[in-house]
């Protein structure tokens, strides 16, 4: 009775998850448990990091998490086909649907960062766009002291990355000039070295050899952040249908505790518990 | 020894709201050194139904419990508190440059529903209205409808969908555009106009002279935990939070 069979959820959700879950009654196996977690791509590397502690914890129960965007996420979850849902957003109007509840598990935020050099404390958001998308190449046209500015990046498949073209790029990609690098730590380390760089980070990744700057005037600061005043910021959800209960509540849980928010912290979100 | 661990209160719901408690959080944190405010939108519906289960702290909205969410409340057996905070405006605004400077609301209430299309037919320049609404889901939207557009009237389809500073920042950069929400979040790049010759402010608020407010309020458990309580007594004070509303031109609840 704790199996679940998990059907393909439809045309429109697209998401077909199966489980394998299994018991041999009258055998003195322990149970096995899944949860299935679907939704939002970009939350998919904190919540699979997050599963593979839980199942430290608790060895028999297979969390299994998926791709397939937000909305069908949400989808699949109001059919029933999947136990918790993932949505970097907030639910759009057409969506809302006082039967799914929503749990805050942490926020999301990115930073852009100059060499301390630069006089520049500040940028709005189409000057950071434009940046970022190779359309103004000169620290002259934004206000600072003339010259090429060097844009720096991390490579395709980051989510850093990802992060940064859905905040500031608006679905728009980083400029093919850009210098690409493939850590957190090589970027910071490449900003602070090159008094022409601009380039982004997480919070945690910062150091005190780049400069944050603010955006639409507001500085990045983890109190801004918490309560949605710097623009490059989201709320990462996990929803349920009601309250969860079994395995996926105590997965649930679980990502809300002290133990899985520090986690969180390291890797690079801002934790809310 | 291991630091204490900060501890969240959680907020959710209106993007009217909103600015009040950005805007109280560094005071109250500074005053309350280990605590930390949280907050995000969904607008006011979603700001009961996360009081109601237990995922927020502190719900914010701007207009009483819609009548799915009483009959949720009453599911559920759970009862709220509120807390009135006092009355908004909400305002048509416009960009700076457009020559319109007040509507009435039988006009206003033409433009939004699309039987006015064109900003000639206003005193304006032969163009088309862009016009900017927020989402459905959110407590401004159901306001607008209630007060201006009219319960059984329609906004117009081709309306483009935009929540909050975005709405602000769009008006700010198309002088053919109008849209609507609260003075909480009006700014410099923006001008509110008139409804049929009365601005809204703080005197014609109080005074009812501006036909368009609704009350704001924070809602939480019928018994809060402690530090719930402690932020809503803060809140509260005219001291204190009571300094945060006066920024805004918000009538305090009295």
């Amino acid at each position: 009775m704790d199996r679940r069979s998990f059907v393909k959820a439809g045309g429109a959700a697209g998401i077909a998850l199966a489980t394998s879950a299994f018991s041999w009654p009258g055998m003195d196996k322990p149970r096995r448990y899944s949860v299935l977690v679907a939704g939002a791509k970009t939350m998919l590397p904190y919540v699979t990091k997050l599963a593979e502690e839980f199942r430290v914890l608790h060895p028999n129960v297979d969390i299994v998490v998926e791709g397939g965007g937000g909305g069908a996420g949400l989808l699949a979850l109001r059919r029933g086909a999947i136990d918790l849902g993932l949505m970097e957003r907030e639910m759009a109007a057409g969506e809302e649907d006082l039967a799914v509840r929503s749990v805050l598990m942490a926020k999301d935020a990115i930073g852009i960062v100059v060499h301390p050099s630069n006089p520049l404390t500040g940028l709005g958001r189409e000057a950071i766009r434009a940046v970022f998308e190779g359309a103004v190449r000169d620290w002259g046209a934004l206000g600072g002291t003339p010259g090429p500015i060097t844009v720096y990046s991390r490579r395709l498949g980051s989510a850093t990355r990802v992060s940064l073209e859905d905040f500031a790029l608006g679905g728009g990609e980083v400029t093919a000039a850009a210098r690409q690098f493939d850590s957190a730590s090589a970027m910071a380390k490449a900003v602070a070295g090159d008094a022409s760089a601009i380039g982004y980070l997480a919070l945690k990744h910062f150091t005190p050899a780049v400069r944050p700057l603010a955006v639409e005037e507001v500085a990045m600061e983890r109190s801004a952040i918490l309560v949605d005043l710097y623009p490059y910021c989201r709320p990462l959800y996990l929803l349920s249908k009601g309250e969860p209960a079994g395995p996926a509540g105590d997965f649930l849980a679980y990502c809300l505790s002290a133990a899985a928010q520090d986690k969180l912290e390291e890797y690079g979100v801002i934790p809310v518990y | 020894m291991a630091a204490e661990r900060t501890r969240y209160l959680h907020f959710r719901g209106s993007s009217t709201v909103t600015p009040l408690i950005q805007a109280a959080s560094p005071l109250y944190c500074r005053e309350h050194p280990g605590e930390a405010l949280v907050l995000t939108g969904g607008g006011t519906d979603r700001g009961y139904k996360a009081v109601l289960e237990g995922t927020s702290d502190v719900g914010m909205v701007s207009s009483e419990m819609s009548e799915q969410i009483a009959r949720l409340a009453k599911r559920q057996g759970v009862a709220l508190s509120t807390s009135p905070i006092g009355y908004d405006a909400l305002v048509a605004f416009v960009h700076p440059q457009n020559p319109v400077t007040s509507l009435s609301q039988e006009v206003l209430r033409d433009v939004f529903t699309g039987r006015v299309r064109n900003w000639m037919d206003l005193g304006g320049p032969d163009a088309p209205i862009a016009v900017l609404s927020p989402s459905s889901s959110q407590g401004t939207f159901e306001a607008w409808r209630r007060l201006v557009i009219g319960e059984r009237a329609v906004i117009r389809p081709d309306a483009q969908i935009v929540d909050g500073r975005e709405l602000v920042r769009r008006i700010a950069a198309d002088p053919l555009a109008i849209g609507y929400g609260t003075t909480l979040l009006m700014g410099p790049g923006t001008r509110a106009l008139e409804v049929g010759g009365v601005a809204a402010t703080f005197d014609t608020l109080a005074s009812g002279a501006y036909p368009v407010r609704r009350q704001l309020l924070l809602v939480a458990a019928a018994e809060p935990e402690p530090r719930v309580q402690a932020f809503l007594a803060w809140f509260k004070d005219p001291a204190k939070g009571g300094q945060v509303i006066r920024q805004f031109d918000v009538v305090p609840a009295e």
